[in-house]
């Protein structure tokens, strides 16, 4: 579970935050990211308190009961379509950064197909497998993030850190709840709730895992602005990047691109989840085990993934849209626990009223 | 003469279908001896060496025709002459007097022989002769007697070809069940070691055996096995590998989610680990469920060695295995997209030599490999003293003369040359042949995508690896799902007292494996 969430949390976001966390707050960009992990912590506690209540159904399920049939299928809807638009940003932007840095000549769809194969591969297999891959691949990115932090300690410039809050509270408040959208990922515990079998540590695995992505945020952020001052940090869209540009090594020449190459597969996490969640949502709405048939559900999500994927026109729009996706992220991850909390709050009245 | 019509109308029904045990379990023999060697006759015509033998077994009270029925060739005649025929023609002079029936009292007392068996099926008695075993009949008992002394030729115990070692115990399994259970139960003692026989192969008949320690061995593990075993249904079992193939969890996948090994004292290490061995008749090797990838970059000398050396020489294979599986793709990926990667005092030298070949840098590895693959593959079937014929000649001619023919350059062949030795480091036969497939899938991948292609191609094989499952335990077990425990004999190999507990991958019933008698590995001096 804690792999999933931190898997999840962690995707291609992590080049382009530091620009936008140092946004307004400069030097103090490292202190919004951790201002911003205040909301999903709360997001975190409340799905896990709504989830509690029923603890052996499926999110579809949840919202069924809770709110209605018809109000509850819409929900369910909503939470699918959710799901395949992250995924389709996902996808998008990891396309886009491969073709940027990778593969110049390649046209984008035929990136985001061979992404997409990994993602209905995976999905494939089911939940053991995403579990596993999950947690395989979160020691891999400790140990990508290890291979960036290290070797730029040589850029580290300390007087680019200071001073330390001199711009006062609003700005990193400010900037705080613009990178809280980036950990967009908490919500698939909705999903991922009743699949686990130890209910009693989600809540546990949930903090944790906010905790360690806002660790492994808050160090990457602090290493841009030590190695490239704030007012550049501005300007660039991706500082990891241009950080580990700078980097030289012995025998490798270019190590961004070595960096990338490892951290392609590590980027792919949030779209496989995602769309884990909306595959196996979508197979409850209907009614059919997924074990049985992925396939059928999988490939018609796949063309509209790639078809979704293609739209955009250029990476601008592309991050556009994956600015949307962080607001919808709000809208999910603490509509549907609340809504589910209060509803049964309600519920719980009339009954006694009844009684 | 109605017993012998229906003993032909029985028999009619019994002889074309291979007699299977179930469906004529309630046919029973017929009293009269003549009967019964008209049963056996039709088997007698096709087959030269089968002896009928009649006997006349004359003690005090009692006087029977009797018979003995053989197959010469697998069974020993020693035995027979000295334990059944001798103490047969002895009879006469003892008194049978408070037995039941002369069938009885040969039984219990005049044949020397040990595993005796009292029958009266008639699928049983056909088998029995099939399978070596000694039959003897008396006129007027519908009871015989299957006297098991059949004699099997088989090899002496070798030193293992697959799984070499330096320092461990040099004794490989041989083509002989009752050999290999022997040197099994040999090496471990344990009085709750199950061996449990099982029948496969309606036509080879042959014996497989299940070994497991009662006590420590999953439940669920052991019944998933018979379970499996239940459900084959073939005509012929020649080999533990091909009957590993009928049971084995994902046959599509290059890996293999079974262990194979020839040596006896990995198969009784994982007994104790409480895993399952299945072992073939007529057959070296020894399958072992459940197994881990990790185990298939170990070998049995890391335990026999210091716990450093081990720990070392595991670390070098997983380079071994990493480097023969990608260093190809990685070649290629950087030499025909990313150039600029390699550092510029080696860039040169590369494309220096590469200047005169005509092919593209992918075409030019392919064809390497694919070379080097035949080498190997004719090196295998090459009588032992030709084989440095072939060294000498692919070696050394080959080699150059492809460089003087500019068909390929020498970095290529370099290349290639530390691959092949790479794939030859991994200790599993099966996982050094999967590393050449897989290594083809890696070249594909990132000739078309280059380094992209290349992060790809390892994440769809680290996938595939990840959802694999060995009698359900996960297959890339400590790495994910995460085991802290069982790390410690992972990539390393710890010492010998940090093994206290059975590993946590694998599930048994009792998880304790050792004392804490020592806790640093030091002596208690206090003690």
């Amino acid at each position: 579970m804690l792999f999933i969430i931190t898997g999840t949390l962690i995707g291609t976001d992590i080049i382009s935050l530091p620009s936008k966390a140092s946004e307004n707050s400069a030097q103090n960009g490292w202190i919004s990211i951790i201002v911003g992990a205040v909301l999903p912590f709360i997001m975190v506690i409340l799905i896990e308190r709504a989830c509690r209540l029923y603890p052996d159904m499926t999110l579809i399920d949840i919202v069924k009961t809770s709110l209605g049939k018809v109000v509850g299928t819409i929900a369910a809807v909503f939470f699918i379509l959710f799901a395949s638009y992250i995924t389709i940003v996902v996808v998008r932007v990891f396309s886009e950064i491969a073709k940027l840095y990778l593969l110049p000549e390649t046209p984008i769809p035929v990136i985001a197909l061979t992404e997409i194969i990994i993602v209905a591969y995976v999905t494939i297999k089911g939940v053991k497998t995403l579990a596993r891959l999950n947690e395989i691949l979160f020691y891999l990115l400790v140990f990508s993030i290890l291979m960036i932090l290290l070797p730029s300690i040589k850029l580290f410039d300390y007087t680019n850190i200071l001073p330390v809050g001199n711009i006062g509270l609003l700005p990193i408040i400010k900037d705080g709840i613009n990178t809280s959208f980036s950990y967009a990922g908490v919500d698939v515990m909705l999903v991922f709730y009743t699949l686990t079998g130890k209910k009693d540590e989600v809540m546990k695995a949930g903090i944790i895992a906010v905790a360690a992505v806002m660790t492994i945020y808050t160090l990457i952020t602090a290493a841009c602005i030590l190695s490239l001052g704030s007012e550049a940090m501005q300007k660039i869209m991706f500082p990891p990047i241009t950080m580990i540009k700078g980097v030289s090594l012995p025998v490798i020449e270019r190590p961004e691109t070595f960096f990338l190459t490892f951290w392609m597969v590590l980027t792919t996490k949030p779209a496989i989840n995602y769309s884990y969640c909306a595959c196996f949502s979508t197979a409850r709405l209907l009614g059919v085990n997924i074990e049985k048939n992925a396939k059928y559900i999988l490939i018609p999500y796949c063309i509209i993934i790639l078809a979704g994927a293609s739209i955009f026109k250029d990476i601008i729009q592309a991050f556009e849209f994956a600015g949307i996706a962080g607001i919808l992220f709000f809208i999910v991850g603490l509509g549907y626990p609340l809504l589910i909390l209060i509803t049964k709050y309600l519920f719980k009245r009339k009954d006694r009223r009844i009684d | 003469m109605v017993p012998r019509r229906k003993a032909e109308k029985k028999l009619n029904t019994t002889e074309h279908k291979n007699p299977d045990a179930k469906e004529s379990e309630q046919v029973k023999l017929p009293k009269s001896l003549q009967d019964k060697l008209d049963i056996l006759k039709p088997y007698k015509d096709k087959n030269f060496d089968m002896v009928i033998r009649p006997i006349e077994i004359k003690a005090k009270q009692m006087n029977r025709k009797a018979a003995v029925v053989y197959i010469e060739s697998i069974t020993d005649t020693n035995i027979l002459h000295q334990d059944v025929l001798r103490p047969l023609n002895k009879l006469a002079a003892e008194d049978t007097a408070g037995y039941g029936s002369i069938i009885e009292y040969v039984y219990k007392n005049s044949l020397t022989a040990g595993n005796i068996v009292y029958t009266d099926g008639l699928s049983e008695m056909v088998h029995a002769v099939f399978e070596g075993y000694t039959v003897l009949m008396i006129d007027g008992y519908a009871e015989i007697l299957i006297i098991k002394i059949n004699n099997g030729h088989s090899r002496a115990i070798e030193e293992p070809i697959l799984d070499r070692t330096i320092s461990g115990p040099r004794e490989g399994f041989v083509e002989s069940l009752a050999i290999n259970v022997s040197m099994i139960r040999h090496k471990l003692r344990d009085p709750n070691l199950a061996v449990k026989k099982k029948v496969l192969g309606r036509r080879t008949r042959s014996n497989i055996a299940v070994l497991y320690i009662e006590d420590i061995a999953s439940k669920d593990i052991v019944s998933e096995v018979f379970k499996r075993l239940d459900e084959i249904d073939v005509d012929g079992i020649l080999s533990a590998g091909q009957l590993a193939q009928y049971f084995e969890d994902n046959p599509h996948s290059f890996f293999q989610l079974y262990r194979q090994t020839e040596r006896v004292d990995i198969v009784v290490a994982n007994l104790l680990e409480g895993r399952v061995a299945v072992i073939s008749d007529q057959s070296p090797l020894v399958v072992i469920y459940p197994t881990l990838f990790i185990e298939t970059l170990q070998a049995s000398e890391d335990y026999y060695q210091k716990a450093q050396h081990g720990t070392f020489m595991r670390l070098l294979r997983f380079l071994a295995f990493i480097m023969s599986v990608s260093l190809p793709a990685f070649y290629i990926s950087l030499i025909s997209y990313r150039q600029e990667l390699i550092p510029f005092d080696l860039v040169i030298p590369l494309i220096e030599s590469r200047k005169d070949v005509p092919f593209p840098a992918i075409i030019e590895v392919l064809l390497l490999e694919v070379m080097v693959q035949i080498i190997i593959e004719a090196g295998l079937r090459m009588p032992a003293n030709l084989g440095q014929t072939i060294g000498i000649v692919a070696g050394i001619i080959l080699g150059q003369a492809i460089i003087s023919a500019r068909l390929a350059s020498p970095a290529a062949i370099i290349l290639i040359a530390i691959t092949t030795i790479s794939t030859f480091a991994i200790p599993n036969i099966c996982l050094s042949l999967a590393t050449r497939l897989i290594r083809l899938f890696l070249l594909i991948t990132s000739s078309i995508f280059g380094l992209y292609g290349f992060s790809l191609g390892w994440f769809l094989i680290l996938t595939h690896l990840i959802s694999q499952e060995s009698m359900g335990v996960p297959y890339l077990s400590p790495l994910a799902p995460t085991r802290y425990a069982d790390l410690k004999d992972s990539f390393f190999r710890s010492y010998n007292w940090d093994f206290k507990n059975r590993p946590v991958s694998i599930p048994v019933q009792d998880r304790k494996r050792q004392g804490n008698y020592k806790k640093e590995g030091k002596t208690d001096k206090n003690r």
